[in-house]
């Protein structure tokens, strides 16, 4: 008897107990599903300020916000908003220019760069007033509890603008691949995702 | 004497767990100030504890559907190898 027909050896399992290479499929890159992983212990991480946040303002004495203590710029916290949602919808954009024509995708890549940019900027300036406005980290537990989860996001924020950034410079050069753009992606949906349901629960 | 020392030890878990309003330390029963405290726990305490599932779940949900769409061929039948006449 003699083995070793291709059809035969295509079917058996390596040393490892996997598929030979080319009887293997990819169904996702790495990067995505790791970044998938991360973004799935990163809500998790949110839930539970959240939910520390929603239990101690049922606690407090004289109603939420506390007495005394400076007012959240609501409105013009909407706008900036509005300004994040912006930037994830031309993200988007960009994603849907590049899959096409990655060249057409510089363009709207960079509004959402700039509309990210702003979004953290004007948290930045944000912040600025309210300490000048007698809001700080330990003067109550409504400031505690702000900065904590609105700095938070801001982190978030910031690292993923930064990821943003190289991808930007990939793309520029043509160097960018759709895996990369993806998992950077994923990333800046997240943080744009998250910032409204943290606006409703921390300045309404 | 090690199965009886495991054994004991079963016992006195069961039996702390029949007597739970000995530790009173739940927060929904004992520690909430008002009606919306305890709301705000009960709510906290069933998001926190669906959410990792909802997660996961889901990842492996959208890890499922990639893997239907790239269904790969049926594996080839291997060739029948002629016996070989001694």
């Amino acid at each position: 008897m003699q083995f070793g027909s291709a059809a035969v050896t295509e079917n058996v399992l390596d040393l490892t107990g996997r598929l030979p290479a080319s009887r293997r499929r990819r169904i996702a890159d790495n990067g995505v599903i790791g970044m998938l992983i991360f973004v799935g212990t990163e809500v998790m991480f949110f839930a539970g300020f959240i939910s520390a946040f929603t239990i101690a303002r049922t606690t407090a004495i004289g109603g939420w916000p506390p007495p005394g203590q400076p007012r959240l710029p609501v409105e013009a916290t909407a706008l900036n908003t509005l300004a994040l949602l912006a930037s994830g919808v031309m993200l988007h954009v960009a994603w849907r220019a590049y899959r096409h024509a990655p060249a057409s995708a510089v363009r709207p890549f960079a509004v959402s760069l700039v509309l990210g940019a702003l979004f953290v900027l004007f948290q930045g300036g944000e912040w600025l007033g309210l300490i000048r406005e007698g809001l700080t980290l330990t003067v109550s537990t409504h400031g505690a509890f702000f900065y904590l989860i609105v700095g938070m996001h801001a982190l978030h924020a910031i690292v993923a603008l930064g990821v943003l950034a190289w991808v930007f410079q990939l793309l520029r050069r043509g160097s960018l691949v759709p895996s990369v753009f993806a998992t950077a992606q994923i990333f800046w949906y997240f943080v744009v995702a998250v910032w409204p349901f943290l606006y409703w629960r921390v300045y309404l | 004497m090690r199965r009886i020392a495991r054994l004991s030890a079963i016992w006195v878990a069961f039996g702390i767990c029949a007597l739970p309003s000995l530790a009173r330390a739940c927060p929904v029963c004992f520690a909430s100030q008002n009606d919306e405290n305890r709301i705000a726990y009960v709510v906290s305490s069933v998001g926190l504890t669906l959410l990792p599932f909802a997660v996961l779940g889901g990842i492996l949900f959208w890890v499922w559907r990639r893997a239907k769409a790239a269904d790969v061929p049926a594996p080839v039948a291997p060739e029948s190898v002629p016996a070989s006449r001694d």
